[in-house]
């Protein structure tokens, strides 16, 4: 039994002393986003991972950290000038908060440069990959790199002055600039403080990698685009000398509020909005680690920035570029070996998916079985003249989604759609607006979100009209209708046509559709209104039981633990005696294993080449073993301010495949970290155990259980002869 | 496959259920939408239903549009209740509606309403036949009106409608609302008066055994006495009082955010816990069932029914007679006379149907008015026809609608008509109508002349109809010579009806 096995591979955390009085029981949220990026890093500094996923994970920290720049560490910033004094739940103000994120961010930045610098870069060399700094060029190279600026470099070119005539300009967010420092000239007093210096961007639609043709022989030889522009920069400025030259880029604030009162029409404020976040107030500034203080002293003066607020990098500033080496250099021997997604034995059953639902509820298990089905099933349906109606919830959907071409042929079709889009997914608006037009303009009934509240749930209802009568076919997920990142994130997703669940899902889409609420609901719980007090409920469900001397354990998979109160109630399970062993991949603000508060808590995130995104909750419940699967994080934002679905799974052999994901999870010994109850995380001690990389195993059985289904013709012991239709 | 949709403007909300036919089987309902839409706060405190909601309504049923076109070829009823049908601009709203969505919305009577909501919670109670064979109070708590309904022995005794419905005492008292710290006091007055002229006008009320319960915002009373929406619908006083508690300590604020009422719902629920409390009281009990049916529920059984040949357990006709025979004893009409002239009602009218060509329904009228047609003696002895029409007419009988009431109450009313020159108390203008009721009328006639002397003389009415002459056999043992005469006199309007010449004989009885 699950409840068995996961008390005996449970390595009970070591436990720490009591709160001393006055420390808080929980973590600041920011911080431990830091450890999350941190143990991302650690991926890159990994010698056991192949060197190009490596450079992956360590582009991952870029792009995690300037998104989380633009957003977490801007919003904080814009408490702080509003005068927001608000402690947090770790007993820390704003202005605490920001003054540590910022110095996390500065070891990070120095860790991740060391990182690139004395790793990734003589391990690159050692595959003979080599970025080369202009003073290692040869002149025949230099040559070569001559012609490709002239042709190719020059034209796109725009320097812009900056005096006091013409103002500094406006930089765009995360762009790579130089600031060209000019000699001052002797006859002429320019009256102003700062000295002579001028700004170039350096072009996005350009390769930042230049490849070498004139490489030497066996070495694959790159210089850096702002390189190859400083080696002729003097071309750009005829009678003035160049002193220096800096690379640097900035970061803005990129969070917006809608006034969705106010806003006549959504679509075209959110577009405003996004316009408007090209202008947001600079936040960060990382600037090449040789840049003198007097030029620092520009960037301060004119963009207001404090010193906390600007970043030396011992580097190329933006390490993306580092997806630009595996881009123009494929090295399949260097990446993990190849994985395409599975098909579902599910879905093998029968040509027609709808028969397959039919016959049981299927689990779908991304990026180890394809979600390939779910787009067959919702094309499928488009077509099928018994279908009546289609509804979906779509949050980020991938750039060429077939999902919303499915959608818009259905609705030419004649059949009733209805989509939710939601417009305020963050970095995804442009896109998502995009997609809602597309499918507006094809007849589809297009939702743009609600009012003061972003949808979530990621939910698929289809309506078929069949001999027996109405039967409704529902999808329920943990990840978005995005073909793209089904690829590379675990998510579930449940086929059902049970009869509840069909009620529950119309219902769901009425609600949203504006009508009133029902009353309550027969298998799914959503959020806002339903799921805290639900989750509330099944904790202290536990709890009650163990106090009784009864079983108890939760266990619970999600990307965020950070809702203060359901971290209370799961200190007071623990205490009770409740075992409750949580995965969970980003923030934790938990603290487990302290002596009278979490003993029995074991926190562990896995960080692998495949991003966890699942969410899977389970209580024993008496034995009754409640398991559910949803969209929804322990966040308060989830909980009390998005549109969530969380659903229970019924179906024995869904059940017994969730367990098996947990139960792999659980005893995982090189993904897994485990979280100490200072913050920091550990990885497992493998003393004793097996080796196990869940996500590994995972891949394994979801081969195998493909093979099985649909066996190569070649290993059979016997053959199976296709019979015509009236021969069956 | 075939759909029905129901479109209901409720006094507090609009709503559309779908649901699937099939012949001869339980419908299913597929779904249901609503949006509140107080209109009952409009029309009973202001008697006319504001241009805001009007709008909104508009609005609301263009989406209701857009939901019946993911159905196939779906049937569509739309009906009105009491705040649609109280409102002074209602005529102008119903034209609206047609012209801008093509629906034809059917305003209900109470009795329509009382009927849809029987029809409703005996379906759903599996055990009502079960549990009305005791006295038992079928309350149904409405945003307009309550309405209590009484059965024992199997039959239904009464049915009393009050305007005390949650929204209207909610709308009335609303300045009382702001002002007073103890609000739940003023309620209980307000109801107070009319509850207890209930109790004491159906004394049966003493001996109630059996408590139903109805009406929506009982799941919120259930809510907050920390029933789960799975247990058993059953509300005990202990329940409500633990709610009440809450209602009386919390703002409405206060309960939308701590306890996730509805905001539409959350000014309602003091006056519903307040009059269960009532009825708790004075029927002595401690506990009710809570079914939580709705009136659609009633009208998809009903068109169910008519359409779909499906058959509901409880025989509502045997409740619209024995409800009429319980109104005829409530007014004190000689028993065995109106029972006698049932009998010879019925009897001539199924010895004459080559004659007259009417159907059942017409049938079940002429039962209930021959039960009923002495009602306004009550009141004055000479001038009953007239009292008899006014009491039949304020009469709550479920199942009939307004055109059925005044078919009903004006055959009474000529129950005593003796030849043509009354004609204009027929229906002008619907000819169709006017006959019908003419040709019962005529029928009732006779009946209640053949029992001149009210001694049931006459055991049994035998009619020969021959070259379209009706010759009727009167069998009795007593001498009938009085009865004969009469008949002689008032068989002109049954003569006239039927152009025909009637004969009237009398014949022994047979000893059995």
């Amino acid at each position: 039994m699950f409840y068995q096995e996961v008390i005996n591979t449970f390595d009970r955390p070591e436990v720490c002393a009591p709160l001393a009085p006055g420390e808080s029981a929980y973590l600041n949220r920011e911080l431990s986003w830091m450890e999350f990026n941190d143990r991302c890093l650690e991926e890159a500094r990994d010698k056991n991972n192949p060197l190009y996923e490596r450079l992956n994970f360590l582009a991952i920290t870029c792009s995690n950290l300037d998104e989380y720049t633009t957003i977490r560490i801007a919003s904080l910033i814009n408490i702080i000038e509003a005068g927001g004094s608000r402690l947090d739940p770790a007993g820390l103000s704003p202005q605490a908060q920001l003054a540590k994120l910022l110095e996390s961010n500065k070891a990070f930045f120095k860790k991740q440069y060391s990182t690139y610098n004395r790793q990734i870069v003589p391990a690159l060399e050692a595959e003979g990959i080599f970025l080369l700094p202009p003073d290692l060029l040869s002149q025949e190279q230099k040559a070569e790199l001559d012609t490709y600026f002239t042709k190719r470099v020059f034209p796109v070119l725009t320097p812009m002055a900056v005096d006091a005539s013409r103002p500094f300009p406006l930089l765009a967010t995360r762009s790579l600039n130089l600031i060209v420092m000019l000699e001052e000239e002797e006859d002429t007093s320019r009256g102003e403080d700062l000295p002579p210096f001028a700004l170039l961007q350096v072009p996005a639609n350009l390769p930042r990698l230049v490849k070498l043709k004139t490489a030497q022989t066996g070495r694959q030889e790159f210089v850096l685009l702002e390189d190859v522009i400083r080696l002729f920069l003097d071309r750009l400025f005829d009678n003035q000398k160049i002193t220096a030259v800096y690379a640097f880029r900035v970061m803005r604030d990129a969070d917006f509020d809608i006034d969705e009162d106010e806003s006549a029409d959504l679509l075209a404020e959110i577009e405003e909005r996004l316009e408007l976040r090209k202008r947001g107030q600079v936040i960060r500034l990382e600037i090449e680690h040789q840049a003198p203080k007097d030029v620092r002293k520009i960037f301060k003066q004119v963009l207001d920035l404090p010193d906390e607020q600007i970043f030396r990098v011992r580097g190329p500033v933006d390490l993306l570029l580092v997806r630009g080496i595996m881009k123009a250099l494929p090295r399949p021997d260097l990446q993990y070996p190849p994985f395409s997604p599975q098909a579902s034995p599910g879905f093998l059953a029968d040509p027609d998916p709808f028969a397959c639902i039919r016959q049981g509820d299927i689990l779908l298990h991304h990026p180890y079985e394809s979600f390939q089905p779910t787009i067959d099933v919702i094309e499928r349906a488009a077509k099928d003249p018994q279908v009546l109606a289609i509804k979906q919830t779509l949050y980020r959907v991938s750039g060429q989604s077939p999902i919303v071409k499915a959608l818009a042929n259905a609705a030419l079709a004649g059949k009733q759609v209805m989509v939710l889009v939601e417009l305020k997914a963050r970095f995804d608006e442009a896109n998502n607006i995009h997609w809602a037009r597309q499918l507006e303009r094809a007849g589809c009934h297009v939702l743009y979100g609600l009012k003061g509240l972003k949808t979530h749930s990621k939910i698929t209802l289809i309506v078929r009209e069949e001999e027996d009568g109405l039967r409704r076919y529902v999808h329920v997920g943990t990840g978005n209708y995005n073909d793209a990142t089904a690829k590379i994130y675990t998510d579930i997703g449940l086929w059902s046509c049970n009869e509840s669940l069909g009620d529950d899902a119309s219902n769901f889409f009425n609600m949203i559709s504006g009508y009133s609420l029902p009353y309550s609901w027969k298998q799914i719980i959503p959020a806002p209104r339903w799921l805290r007090d639900d989750t509330v409920f099944r904790i202290r469900q536990e709890a009650d039981q163990a106090r009784k001397g009864h079983k108890a354990m939760i266990v619970a998979k999600m990307n965020s633990l950070v809702d203060p109160a359901i971290i209370g109630e799961l200190y007071a399970a623990s205490q009770a005696g409740v075992i409750i062993r949580l995965i969970v991949r980003g923030i934790s603000c938990l603290r487990p294993g302290i002596q009278g508060l979490s003993e029995n808590i074991e926190v562990r995130s896995l960080v692998g080449r495949f991003l966890e995104h699942s969410r899977i909750f389970y209580y024993y419940n008496g034995g009754e073993e409640d398991l559910l699967i949803g969209s929804a994080d322990w966040m308060p934002r989830n909980l009390d301010r998005r549109i969530e679905l969380v659903t229970p799974v019924y179906d024995e052999d869904c059940r017994h495949r969730i367990f098996e994901i947990l139960s792999l999870e659980l005893q995982d010994t090189e993904r897994a970290r485990i979280e100490l109850a200072s913050g920091a995380y550990k990885r497992v001690d493998r003393r004793g155990k097996e080796v196990l990389d869940s996500q590994i195993e995972l891949c394994r059985r979801a081969s195998s259980a493909a093979q099985e289904a649909r066996p190569d013709p070649l290993n059979q012991t016997r053959y199976e002869p296709r019979f015509g239709p009236r021969d069956k | 496959m075939r759909y029905l949709a129901v479109i209901n403007l409720g006094s507090h909300e609009v709503s559309l259920s779908i649901c699937q036919l099939r012949n001869r089987e339980c419908p299913q309902l597929l779904e249901k939408v609503s949006r509140a839409l107080a209109f009952g706060a409009d029309t009973y405190s202001e008697g006319a239903i504001s241009e805001e909601k009007i709008v909104e309504l508009m609005d609301v049923l263009a989406d209701f549009q857009l939901k019946l076109k993911e159905y196939p070829h779906i049937e569509l009823v739309a009906v009105a209740e009491s705040a649609i049908r109280e409102a002074g601009n209602r005529l102008f709203i119903l034209d609206l509606i047609q012209r801008q969505t093509g629906l034809q919305v059917d305003v209900l009577s109470n009795n329509d309403q009382v009927y849809y909501q029987l029809l409703a919670l005996s379906h759903k109670l599996q055990d009502f036949d079960q549990l009305i064979a005791e006295t038992t109070l079928a309350v149904e708590l409405g945003a307009g009106s309550i309405q209590f309904t009484l059965y024992d022995q199997g039959r239904l005794l009464s049915t009393q409608n009050m305007k005390l419905g949650s929204l209207r005492i909610a709308s009335v008292l609303e300045e009382l609302r702001e002002h007073a710290s103890n609000f739940e006091d003023y309620v209980l007055e307000y109801i107070s008066g009319d509850l207890a002229y209930y109790k004491s006008h159906e004394n049966r009320v003493d001996q109630v055994k059996n408590l139903i319960i109805n009406g929506g915002n009982l799941f919120y009373i259930r809510q907050l006495a920390g029933l789960s929406a799975g247990s058993k619908m059953v509300l005990s006083q202990e329940n409500l009082q633990s709610a009440l508690k809450t209602l009386t300590r919390k703002t409405g604020q206060a309960l939308i955010r701590e306890d996730h009422i509805p905001s539409e719902h959350v000014k309602l629920l003091l006056p519903t816990a307040l009059i269960v409390g009532e009825v708790f009281r004075f029927t002595g009990l401690d506990r009710a069932y809570l079914p939580d049916t709705t009136m659609e529920e009633g009208i998809i059984l009903a068109y169910a029914m008519r359409e779909a040949r499906y058959q509901v357990p409880h025989d509502f006709v045997a409740d619209r007679l024995n409800l009429v025979r319980s109104i005829s004893q409530h007014y004190k009409t000689d028993q065995a006379h109106c029972g006698q002239v049932e009998k010879l009602a019925l009897q001539i009218f199924d010895e004459t149907k080559k004659l007259h060509g009417l159907e059942a329904p017409d049938r079940e009228m002429l039962q209930l008015a021959a039960i009923l047609h002495n009602v306004g003696k009550y009141i004055s002895i000479s001038k009953d026809d007239r009292r008899s029409y006014d009491i039949v007419r304020s009469s709550e009988i479920p199942g009939m609608s307004n055109v059925d009431m005044e078919f009903l109450a004006r055959l009474i009313y000529i129950h005593d008509l003796r030849d043509l020159q009354d004609m204009d108390k027929g229906f002008a203008h619907d000819r169709t109508r006017s006959l019908r009721l003419f040709k019962l009328a005529a029928i009732l006639i006779l009946a209640n002349a053949m029992d001149i002397s009210h001694r049931q003389k006459i055991a049994q009415v035998k009619v020969h109809i021959k070259k379209g002459r009706p010759r009727f056999s009167l069998y009795s043992s007593a001498d009938i010579t009085l009865e004969l005469w009469n008949l002689e006199q008032a068989k002109a309007f049954f003569d006239q009806v039927f152009l025909t010449n009637s004969e009237f004989v009398a014949r022994i009885l047979p000893q059995s």
